[in-house]
């Protein structure tokens, strides 16, 4: 009896800052005034939605990918160390987590500005005579997005690696197996897990990413986030913004669903024992 | 026990007469109206020389808020909790506004009894209360002492070499590309949709930044991010009282107006329309020149106007001849696909 009293809470949260906007946006998404599929024909039609959402995979799919690739050696390293240090090194993750993505985005466009950091140290080191263009270039994009996602990746996979049996490591290890074999053969696999939930949040926080590609993308860089907020602002097209909306849903959704076909559930909340 | 002095009554008395104040001030002040405008430096001349003396005078209150948002007003009528009693507009808005039945009529026997408004500035729906221009503005320090002079020059990368901004939007940027390209002022509308963007496509590799903001384009040109960019006229004079190398040019710079209106369901349209009205003090407008050279059509305003601080107004007369004349009604119908072209060809 006192379980779903428990759950309650969170379920009028949940009821009334997801599912009641959900159904509106449904309901604008299929009443607006050009008919029931009034959303779904621009969405077929427009030129720059296809556009949009394809540059929004692929940016969410290559920043997940960078985040990985920087994100697991770090977690390695940070996962083996004493218990005692490892909260040092975590502190040092998170600090620039908790610090406002509107601040580290900003502070980006001082750092690649034509006149700043980045520019003013090649010139001085004589690496080029004239400022380059780093600002509103995919790399200012990327830069911005793999900083703010990256403590996502590593603490995701600490959190995985920790829950390891280290024993097993140190039994291939005993058996003969040099130490390459024994992570790509034994601890690889066992953190297969952490890197699939680390894949899996970072996709789906890129897809939804705004601010980072608003300052320091520009509208040559825009994500399906920055097209809803340009149908909602000039073009006064809320139908076509709950239309994208529900696609950034349903691509959210399909997301997810493919990873827990890849990885069953308890896999990806248990560890990996 | 002494007895109560005379002293003590008076001071007594003037006690009670304090509070009676407070409490008539705190009762005249039940009634606060909320006003939507563009923000920024503005807000505190604005506070300073209307808000605060209207309030002083008429004991309603005013609560200022930002920024200027179409979609948030149609988000709030549509919602029926309208926050604003009076809300900025730009002219295309306006048009969609009216159209959209978004707006209350404006009574102009409280806003303008004597009828002194020129006809241009009393409409239905909005009253105009300011005039502005979207302009060039140039780094006079990075072409060697020349200085650009039209839109031809800025589309002529050769002779004035560096990045370029422009706003994130075909409102007003295929009008210059348009000028550029050779079309008289007299002879824009209907643009020319096709040429206006073949025209673009030369400029667009050398546009660094397209802003969205105000106060994103000086930051642009002071940063040096872009050496030439187009600003609303407003944002480049306390640039240069502060020494920085920034000028405008007024040819083929767009003169637009900019409109009060009253939301429909609005809470207190009454209070509004007053605060309309203490809005056309000609004494104040001037003072608000001093800090905003957005000038309305205050009765009485341009001619005491300092001579100085005339050449630096949209409404110039030497001003006015060099500039086009931006077209509301076009924008309010063909902004929505021509924003959709504009993104497109922004990606490709």
């Amino acid at each position: 009896m006192v379980a779903p009293l428990l759950a309650a809470p969170l379920l009028l949260l949940f009821a009334i800052f997801f599912v009641v906007p959900f159904v509106e946006i449904m309901r604008i998404s299929f009443s607006g005034k050009g008919g029931a599929w009034a959303g779904a024909t621009w969405l077929m039609s427009s030129p720059v939605f296809a556009l949009v959402f394809l540059n929004t995979l692929k940016l969410a799919l290559s920043v997940t990918l960078i985040c990985l690739i920087l994100g697991y050696p770090a977690a390695c390293f940070i996962a083996g160390q004493p218990d005692s240090r490892r909260g040092v090194y975590l502190a040092l993750v998170l600090l620039p987590f908790w610090t406002s993505v509107l601040v580290r985005t900003y502070t980006w466009s001082l750092v690649l500005g034509r006149e700043g950091l980045l520019n003013a140290s090649l010139i001085w080191l004589g690496i080029t005579n004239e400022p380059q263009r780093f600002m509103f270039t995919p790399l200012a994009v990327h830069l911005g997005m793999v900083q703010i996602l990256l403590p996502v990746a590593i603490l995701t996979l600490v959190g995985v690696m920790t829950e390891l049996d280290a024993g097993l490591v140190r039994a291939a290890r005993v058996l003969g197996a040099s130490p390459w074999r024994a992570f790509w053969h034994v601890y690889l696999p066992m953190t297969k897990p952490g890197i699939v939930a680390a894949a899996m949040l970072l996709f789906i926080l890129s897809l939804g990413f705004y601010i980072t590609p608003a300052l320091l993308g520009g509208p040559r860089h825009r994500t399906i986030a920055n097209l809803i907020d340009l149908q909602v602002h000039q073009m006064n097209d809320w139908t076509a913004a709950s239309a994208m909306a529900l696609v950034l849903l349903a691509t959210t959704i399909a997301a997810v669903a493919l990873l827990r076909w890849l990885v069953p559930e308890r896999n990806l909340y248990g560890g990996a024992r | 026990m002494t007895a109560v002095t005379r002293r003590d009554m008076g001071r007594l008395a003037l006690g009670g007469a304090a509070l009676a104040a407070l409490c008539t001030s705190a009762r005249a002040q039940a009634v606060t109206i909320t006003v939507n405008g563009s923000g920024g430096s503005l807000a505190k001349s604005l506070e300073r020389i209307y808000e605060k003396p209207f309030t002083a005078e008429t004991g309603i209150g005013v609560r200022a808020t930002a920024p200027v948002s179409v979609a948030k007003l149609k988000a709030m009528v549509e919602t029926g909790n309208m926050e604003w009693d009076l809300t900025e507009m730009g002219g295309a808005d306006m048009i969609e506004g009216v159209k959209n039945n978004w707006l209350t009529e404006i009574d102009w026997s409280i806003v303008d009894p004597d009828n002194k408004l020129p006809p241009i500035a009393r409409q239905k729906y909005g009253m105009v209360t300011s005039t502005f221009s979207t302009v060039i503005a140039y780094r006079t320090d990075k072409f060697g002492g020349k200085a650009p002079k039209s839109w031809a020059d800025f589309w002529d990368v050769k002779s004035f070499p560096g990045p370029r901004a422009l706003q994130d939007s075909p409102v007003q940027n295929l009008e210059f590309a348009l000028l550029a390209d050779g079309v008289p002022a007299d002879k824009l509308y209907p643009l020319d949709v096709e040429r206006a963007f073949k025209k673009l496509d030369q400029i667009k590799r050398n546009v660094a930044a397209w802003w969205t903001t105000g106060a994103q384009q000086v930051q642009l040109l002071v940063d040096g991010e872009a050496v030439m960019g187009t600003v609303w006229n407003g944002r480049v004079p306390p640039l240069k009282k502060e020494g920085k190398p920034v000028d405008i040019i007024w040819n083929g710079g767009a003169l637009q107006l900019s409109y009060w209106a009253v939301p429909r369901g609005a809470k207190h349209p009454k209070e509004a329309m007053r605060y309309m009205k203490s809005r056309l003090d000609p004494d104040k407008g001037v003072q608000l020149l001093q800090d905003s050279p957005y000038p309305g059509f205050a009765p009485g305003l341009i001619e005491k106007v300092d001579p100085e601080l005339a050449k630096i107004l949209p409404i110039h007369p030497d001003n006015v001849a060099v500039q086009y004349s931006f077209n509301p009604e076009y924008w309010s119908e063909h902004r929505p696909k021509l924003t959709e072209r504009w993104a497109a060809w922004l990606l490709s």
